[in-house]
This record gives structure tokens, sequence and C-alpha cells, in this order.
């Protein structure tokens, strides 16, 4: 099995820095998630390591080997693109093969391997067929099982599920989980889908702004954001973020004082300025009144099925939370909210960091 | 793919008023008379023996279906000197617009190729040099290139001919090629480059199978463009290989005594024959590859 390290990477348009001094180590079998949003550099990131992106400085290292400067083919990479890129004048088998037949594969292994990936991808019946008489998820299983004949030691996925629709994108998105189960190859995949990095990652690297935000499991993203951007970009709906100031062990957040002794790691000055942020299925809604609550009145209710999203304001703050779907509850209503102390996150109001 | 996204098909206004719809018709009718009377007129005459032509019934039919003009025209008209009629020209013009049209299209391909995928040094410069260089007038270039042609013995020969055209159509063809190409995801390339295919395995195995609409476009014009060149003709191939369009000029212009209007008008419809020809059996051809750029998929 090969891992893959990068080391002090940087990367240039012309005198435009796009990416520096980027370092990460990924682990043999490891599925890793470049998360970010469009501009971030992560597609830059994943065209470096395929060797279809000059690097301006630092290493690549594929299986413990310097492949800084090896042509693509000669990386034990495979890759599937969000456009799907296959051949189009070429037949699904033609497609599944070409690689093999510029390598020069013998026949007999190329027909045993294309035949193996058609059968795990379940597209045998299509093998004869044009990628202009197949549907979109169909596509996609082509080029994935395009990237599986190679026999490569990683997998670079380029947003492979974004140009589908939500029922394929779920399906197509176990799928993949599913070849990673069996094949064990370590895959590096590239989505600004904050739903797919959640669920199909080992570790989530957060990009933003050509840097990496954070990176961790997908619970240690979710739960203890490292910064605002990260704790924003990551679920759905977004976190809220209330402005407050620290007075003795509590903040202030609209004249209100809840206390947060339990969310910090070492207690804060007086005075500082903080940002509060709490997830929406942390925040507890009562239809009556409660002491600790803060007065709220509802504005959206959104039923999603089993749950319900109830958009609050309380003068210019806005609050969101998420409750069960029996609560009854309607636009123009009082509520009482309760955020619990040990799911609050607390970031600097300046630097947005986590403290 | 309108529906599955969910939105309402567009609809084109599909019937504009009666009345504005009849005054096109009319338009186009009126349009369609004044541009083929004339053609009308040659393809009468060309049958029409002289006594009859010389009634001045010009847009009457003729007396008697007779080939004898056009027969004459292809096969004994004086053009100048030697009276072989048009045939030897037919000859000639075939000699040089296949292996023009192919090296053009060959070149314009790969050079199309190269500025639109690889990031050729200095592309961009490239690219607009030989932009400018399409839009001289070749009259202007003639003389240098008798000199350049004479200088490395080209002049007078049908390599000579066949060299001039390439070069005049290199801009023409590279840019239909580039502008093709820079329409084709560039993953598609990505996807080869990891697949292994280097620069000729990309061109050869996906991207010319592409092409297909293009090259047919560019043959089109091509054709036409070679097919109906005078002057290239005339300066560089000297008189053994004088194209069907010199051919031409040398029966309707030398003729001593009685113009033959029939066996000229015969002629010239020989002449036209092939771009005629390329027209009306490729034209489905050349609209689906004009309009290939719009069409993803």
């Amino acid at each position: 099995m090969t891992g893959v390290q990068l080391r002090n990477l940087g990367i240039r348009y012309g005198q435009v820095e796009v990416l520096k001094g980027i370092d990460l180590d990924i682990p043999p079998s490891e599925f890793i998630v470049l998360l970010g949003p469009s501009g971030c550099g992560k597609s830059t990131l994943l065209n470096a390591i395929a060797g279809l992106q000059d690097v301006a400085e630092g290493q690549i290292l594929i299986g413990s080997h310097d492949m800084t400067n090896v042509e693509p083919k000669n990386r034990g990479i495979a890759m599937v693109f969000q456009s799907y890129a296959l051949y189009p004048r070429m037949s699904v088998r033609g497609n599944l093969s070409f690689g093999l037949k510029v390598a020069g594969t013998a026949k007999p292994e190329i027909e045993k391997r294309v035949a193996n990936a058609a059968r795990m991808l379940q597209i045998e019946p299509l093998l004869d067929r044009k990628p202009s008489e197949l549907s979109g998820g169909q596509r996609q299983r082509v080029a994935i099982g395009r990237a599986v004949v190679r026999d490569a030691g990683v997998f670079l996925f380029d947003e492979p599920l974004s140009n589908l629709d939500a029922q394929l994108r779920s399906d197509l998105r176990v799928e993949i989980k599913r070849l990673h189960q069996r094949l064990k190859s370590t895959m590096i995949y590239v989505t600004h889908d904050q739903i797919e990095a959640m669920t199909l990652a080992d570790r989530i690297v957060v990009m933003k702004d050509r840097i990496i935000q954070q990176q961790g499991t997908p619970d240690e993203i979710y739960n203890k954001p490292a910064n605002t951007f990260v704790a924003r970009f990551v679920g759905s709906p977004a976190m809220n973020f209330l402005d407050a100031a620290v007075e003795g062990g509590d903040v202030i957040i609209d004249g209100k004082a809840v206390r947060i002794t339990s969310a910090l790691q070492a207690p804060l000055a007086n005075g500082r300025k903080v940002i509060v942020g709490i997830r929406p299925e942390d925040v507890v809604l009562h239809a009556e009144e409660a002491a600790s609550g803060v007065a709220v009145e509802v504005d959206v209710v959104e039923p999603m099925g089993a749950e319900k999203l109830v958009w609050c304001k309380r003068g210019s703050i806005g609050i969101c939370a998420k409750t069960s779907a029996s609560v009854s509850i309607k636009p123009g209503d009082k509520a009482w909210l309760g955020l619990s102390e040990d799911r609050l996150h607390i970031f600097d109001a300046d630097s947005g960091k986590r403290v | 793919m309108t529906t599955e996204n969910g939105r309402a098909p567009v609809h084109r206004k599909a019937y504009a008023a009666p009345l504005s719809r009849a005054l096109t018709y009319v338009l186009l009718i009126a349009i369609a008379i004044v541009v083929l009377i004339p053609l009308y007129v040659m393809i009468v005459t060309a049958f029409k023996s002289m006594e009859e032509i010389r009634t001045g019934t010009l847009l009457s039919l003729p007396h008697a279906l007779t080939f004898e003009y056009w027969s004459k025209a292809w096969n004994s008209a004086c053009t100048g000197l030697r009276c072989e009629g048009l045939k030897v020209g037919f000859v000639n013009s075939v000699l040089i617009t296949i292996p023009s049209v192919a090296l053009a299209i060959a070149a314009g391909a790969v050079t199309g190729y190269a500025l639109s995928f690889w990031r050729v040094r200095f592309a961009n410069v490239l690219f607009t040099v030989l932009l400018i260089g399409g839009f001289f007038p070749y009259q202007v270039l003639i003389y240098p290139l008798v000199h350049i042609t004479s200088t490395i013995g080209l002049f007078n020969s049908l390599a000579g001919v066949i060299a001039v055209h390439v070069v005049f159509a290199l801009p023409v063809v590279t840019l239909l090629f580039r502008n093709y190409f820079a329409t084709i995801p560039i993953d598609l390339f990505k996807a080869a480059r990891v697949d292994g295919a280097g620069y000729w395995r990309f061109f050869f195995s996906i991207l010319l199978p592409m092409s297909v609409p293009m090259i047919a476009v560019a043959g089109i014009l091509q054709v036409t463009f070679i097919w109906n060149d005078y002057i290239v003709g005339l300066v560089f191939g000297g008189i053994n290989y004088a194209p069907m369009t010199v051919q031409l000029n040398n029966i309707v212009h030398s003729t001593y005594g009685e113009r033959e209007y029939n066996v000229e008008m015969a002629a010239t419809l020989l002449t036209s024959i092939i771009p005629l020809l390329v027209y009306f059996t490729s034209g489905r051809w050349f609209v689906r590859g004009v309009a290939s750029g719009a069409v993803k998929g």
C-alpha cells in the first residue's frame, strides 16, 4: 500500500503564489478529503499530486519515492474527474483499456482487468456502448472503472459527484466508500460538499485561501473546529455565531449571561471580545418560559420530516434551533432557548481562532 | 435536460405574424430569383447552338438537347496554343487541390493542437502573428514568394503551387482547429495523460476522432478556395500545372474570330462543378461542424 507525503509544497502561476508551504502526510490506505470552497486551491493540490500541475518548490512523495518531477503515468496513480472526461469516440471497453494499451499490457491481462472492474462497478452490460449513450451516473461509474483498471496505489478524485443529481450522488457516494473498503487503496478526494467529506473521510483537510485551516477526523472537525471558518463551513444548517463579551466566568450575549467555563481550557480575561458558536442541534428550544432560557421570537419554521428547523430572532440577532418534529410552534410565537454550556464553541473575535 | 433540472423548457416563439412571414418569403424568393437567373442563362446557353444564341432569346429553352459544346469545352477547346480542352486543367486542379487540402488540414490541426493543449512558449504571440498573417491580402506576398520559391527551386512546379496554398491556408485552418480544440474540456487531456498518452497518442487516438466535423469544415473551405484559386496557380504553376481556372480564362479570353458563348458557358459550368458538388453533398456536415462548438456531450 502506498502513502503520500507533501513536503513544503509551493505552486505558482507566473508570479502569483497559488499554494505555499503545504505539508501533508497521508498514510497508506487512508481516505482523505480535501474540503474547501471553490478557489481555495484544493483542485490545484490534487493536480500537483497527479503530476498535471508543475510544482515550484517542495516535494511530492508517493510510496516514499520522490515523484515531484515524474510523468503522471509513472506515479502509480489513477484519477477521476468531475466532468467524467471519458474519451467520446471510444466504447466503454475502449475507455477502460486505453491506459493499459498505451502501457503495452498483454491482451489477456487487459481483458481480465477490464472484466474485473466492470463487474465491481456493475457496468458489464454497458461495455460496448459509447459514452454519449450513457446517463450521468453510468458515465461516472465508467470513469471510476477506468481508474480501477489501472490498479493504482493512489486514487485521486476531483469532485467526482458534483455533476450528478442528489439521489445519484448519495448512491455513488456509498459506492465509492465500498470501493475503498474493498481495494484498500489510498484515496485523495476533493470536494466542496461537507456532507461528502463527513461521510467518506477517515480524515478531512479543510482549506481556505490556499491555506490548510484544519486537518482531523470528521469528528474532530465537527466537534472541535479550529476557527470560525471551519465551524461555519462544516455542518448544515451552519453553526450559530453570537458576538459576546467575557465577564467573570460568563459571556454576556445581548445582555444575558451564559456560563462558559466548561467550554474553555483556561479562563478568559474580563472584557475580552469573543464569538460564541453553537450548532442548531445543541440549541434547546422551550415553548414555555424557562428561567435559564433566552427569550426569542420565532421567525421561520422549516419542517424537514424527522426534524424541524426553527429560525428565531432576538433583536438583530438570529439563531437557528433544530427540534423534533413533534414540537408545535409557529412563526410569531415566543420561545426560550437554552444553550448547553458544554456544547459551546468560543472563538476569538479578532482572529476567529478557537480559544 | 431542462426538464430534468426541474425548469420548464423554453419555447421559442414558433410563428411570426402571417403578414411578416409572407413578406419574408416574398423577399427570399425574389433574392433567389436574382441569384438563380444568371445560372439558368448559363445552363441553357451551354446547350444552344450559336445561331440560336444570336437570335437573342436569352431566357428561352434550347431547341435540341446536345452535349456537343460540353464535349468541346472538355476535350478540344483551345487554351492558348494547345487545343486539348479543359480536361488538362481539371487533372492539374485535382493534383493541386488534394495534396494542398490534405497538407493544410494536417498542418493546421497539429498547429492548433499545440497552441491549445500544450503550453507552448509564447503561444499567444505565435497565434497572433499567424492571424495577422491571415489578414494580409495575399497578392501583396506574391512577389516575395516568387523569389523564395525560385531560390529553393520550387517555382513553376506542382510542389511550388501546393506549398504556397498550404502557407496561405495555415492561418484560417489553424484558427478553426485551435478554437474547436479550445471547446474540448481540459479534463479529457488530463485523463489521457494519467493514462499515459503522449503528444501524438492523444492527438491521433482521442482528438482526431472527435474532430471529424471540423475536418469536414476545413476540407470544404479549402477545397472550394483552392479549386477556385486563379492567381496562385497562374503565377506559380507555369504552363504545365495551370489549374482549371487559368485554362478557363484562356478559353474565354483567347479565342479568335467568333466567340463561342455556348462552349464558354459549358466550360465555366464544368469548372465550377466541383465546388458545387462539395457544397451540395456536404452542406449538412458544414453546418454541423460550424455549430459543434455550441453542443456539449
